[in-house]
């Protein structure tokens, strides 16, 4: 059963095992593992129910304002701001991610048992997990007929270049290559969780309330009674309608700034890392104009990457976004600038993300009605960050490109190659650079230390008889990689987990 | 006129933005449309209706400095000013060296964009028809 608040005309009041909050990545794949197992389940996921038929007819700028939070800009401070889209529906940030898929890097697993205590997470333990994932959302690889010009000249570069570089995984069947993966796939060829990890928990029996807020967590030495919160209108923002979950066990998958926001916002601390150690994988697009057509909008945005530098925690990934999102950053104003727009079709752009192993943030409970989000860029990351951005631009011209622009305050857009030598003579500061990021993890981080940790290797958090964390905010490094298939596989893993021990948590 | 749709601003704040997206995107030069042909002040106002109380805050002292503060230095509102010192005070605000200030105005601008450029008649003049690769 899934009801939006169109469906709901009183309060409502639910006594199952298990209550689930938030419906992305983590929640859905823990409602379908635990539903499947018999297990009475109830889903709380403040977004509204949007299918291709609703998302499908929206502009990209309608698509932020209804299915993202803040239009898509929740912002994070610090030296410079940075831009941190996060979804809001049934199905989370993964109707509107990228559809990337990267499996969890041995390297990083390794790092998790080695420096936390995480157990049971190995490579080898891990395996049929992701297995499992992957053939739900049908991870296959981006064919080079998908990849749309912008990917096929980045790679031309990168060939020249002599720079390990392939074709990215994504959760997909039958993709046209329309180019709108961040805005709600018109044709559902994404499959985010919203077409298979929720369908068949629904079959099997969950019911999932859209547009329902959870705001009030009860924990009463160590155990959680209820949570109450309130039914959206979605038009309107206006509370309709009050709902009082008492489950015997609630599981927080409102992903990494949420989860921790909402206990914090009900004073319950768990730990004095809760809120911290946030990494969020920051982000830098270039962009690059050529003689010839480029028409990057066809084809798979983040269809291909260079991971000639992955092992310096550099990873090169294809970006593309519509005019309505890209001619408003990249024009400067006046006449002049609209000489630019009118190149909209010559333009190619690509995404360096550096893995944060030595930046962190923190969230907060804000001043107003939303968490505050901090991050400190640490000069290593800001470093490979430089290095990405003049390894973006040699591959721009090594493709042919007849300008590069690195995005970067005060630096004019390059010429040719030689240019990019300014990346590393001149002197630049943080706030020169734009940065968006993604992939917000770790404020909830899970190992066996308790003190240096939130939940344990199993999500439950230290101290609590009946309360999971199962989404970002457990995984207690940046992994370097998109994260959805990790969020995913750890979270069908704790469900598990949870089925093995379901006398000690569901009775 | 526009007064009758808006949803955010007064007609005070229409009339600046509308001052302030003129500037960013006039009429003519590569391709004709401009921020006025499409009114992109009501397009903006419309797009923000459901900003939380914050932003939205953020949005219209944004609006209000960019009005008021040359009063200190020029003796003049932006809106008191002529096309040419408005371009110029603007590339001021965009390439400033104060990260802040610069971001504060790069929002804005990005935010009046938008929606500009979202118009069907705005992206047939720039050549932007979205399609598939395979189009069955
Ligand atoms: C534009 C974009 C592109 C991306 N591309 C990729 C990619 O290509 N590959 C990849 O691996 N990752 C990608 N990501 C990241 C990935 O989608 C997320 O990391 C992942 O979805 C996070 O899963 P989660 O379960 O932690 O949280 P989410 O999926 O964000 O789900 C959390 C849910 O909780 C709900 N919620 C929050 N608070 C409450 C509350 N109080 N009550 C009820 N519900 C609540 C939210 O509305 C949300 O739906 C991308 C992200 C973005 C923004
Ligand atoms: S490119 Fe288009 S069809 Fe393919 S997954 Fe993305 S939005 Fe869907």
């Amino acid at each position: 059963m899934l009801l939006t608040y169109n469906d709901i005309n009183k309060d409502v009041v639910e006594r199952p095992d298990v209550c689930i909050i938030g419906s992305g990545a983590g929640g859905a794949v823990m409602a379908d593992v635990l539903s499947g197992a018999g297990i009475d389940v109830v889903v709380m996921e403040e977004g509204g129910y949007y299918t291709k038929e609703r998302y499908g007819t929206y502009k990209p700028i309608e698509s932020l304002k209804i299915l993202y939070r803040d239009y898509g800009s929740t912002v994070v401070l610090g030296k410079t701001s940075i831009i941190l889209p996060l979804g809001r529906a049934i199905g989370g940030t993964t109707v509107v991610n990228s559809g990337t898929c990267f499996r969890t890097p041995e390297g990083v697993l390794d790092e998790w048992a080695d420096t936390y205590g995480v157990v049971k997470a190995s490579p080898k333990d891990m395996e049929p997990y992701f297995e499992r994932v992957e053939k739900t959302i049908n991870v296959i690889p981006v064919t080079p007929q998908g990849l749309g010009k912008n990917g096929l000249v980045f790679k031309r570069g990168a060939d020249a270049l002599g720079l390990s570089n392939g074709m990215l995984k994504h959760n997909m069947i039958d993709c046209h290559g329309c180019g709108r993966c961040a805005f709600g796939c018109p044709h559902d060829a994404k499959q985010a969780v919203h077409l298979n990890f929720i369908p068949s928990a629904i079959k099997k029996g969950a019911r999932f309330y859209a547009n329902a807020k959870a705001e009030t967590i009860v924990l009463e030495s160590g155990r959680v009674k209820h949570i109450e919160g309130s039914i959206i209108n979605e038009q309107t923002g206006n509370r309709l309608y009050g709902i009082t979950v008492s489950p015997k066990l609630l599981v927080l998958s409102a992903g990494a700034i949420y989860t921790p926001y909402i206990l914090q916002k009900n004073g319950i601390k768990l730990s004095q890392e809760l809120g911290k150690n946030l990494t969020i994988h920051p982000a830098a697009r270039i962009t690059s104009f050529f003689d010839e057509i480029i028409e990057g909008y066809k084809g798979v945005p983040q269809g291909s990457y260079v991971d000639a530098y992955s092992s310096e925690g550099i990873m090169l990934e294809g970006i593309f976004v519509p005019p309505e999102i890209a001619l408003p950053v990249l024009q400067p104003i006046g006449i002049e600038g609209k000489k630019r727009a009118r190149e909209y079709n010559n333009l190619a752009a690509f995404g360096v993300m550096v893995s944060d192993k030595n930046s962190s943030g923190a969230v907060r409970p804000g001043i107003d009605s939303g968490p505050l989000i901090t991050y400190r860029l640490h000069p290593y990351d800001l470093k490979k960050l430089i290095k990405g951005i003049a390894v973006a631009s040699e591959i721009f011209f090594a493709a042919g490109a007849k300008t590069v622009d690195p995005g970067v305050h005060g630096i004019q857009e390059f010429k040719s190659s030689r240019d990019i030598a300014q990346l590393f003579t001149r002197h630049l500061r943080t706030t020169d650079f734009e940065m968006m990021a993604f992939h917000p993890l770790g404020t909830a981080r899970m190992g066996e230390l308790a003190g240096h940790t939130v939940v344990d290797s199993f999500g439950k958090a230290h101290g609590t008889e009946n309360l999971f964390i199962s989404d970002g905010s457990v995984f207690p490094t940046s992994l370097g990689v998109n994260p959805q298939i990790t969020i995913m596989s750890f979270s069908m893993r704790n469900a598990e987990y949870i089925i093995d021990n379901r006398k000690r948590f569901l009775t | 006129m526009a007064m009758k749709e808006l949803k955010v601003f007064d007609q005070k704040l229409y009339v600046i933005t509308q001052a302030i997206a003129d500037t960013i995107m006039p009429s003519g030069g590569a391709f004709q449309t401009g921020a006025n042909d499409v009114d992109a002040a009501l397009l903006f106002d419309n797009y923000i209706d459901q900003f939380a109380k914050l932003p939205l805050k953020f949005v219209k002292t944004a609006l209000y400095t960019i009005q008021y503060a040359p009063l200190f230095t020029r003796l003049k509102s932006f809106t008191g000013m002529s096309p040419q010192q408005r371009l110029r005070y603007l590339e001021g605000w965009e390439k400033s060296r104060f990260a802040t200030k610069r971001n504060i105005f790069l929002m804005l601008k990005m935010l009046i964009l938008m929606p500009f450029y979202s118009n069907d008649a705005v992206a047939d003049t720039i050549d932007y028809h979205p399609g598939c690769l395979r189009e069955d």
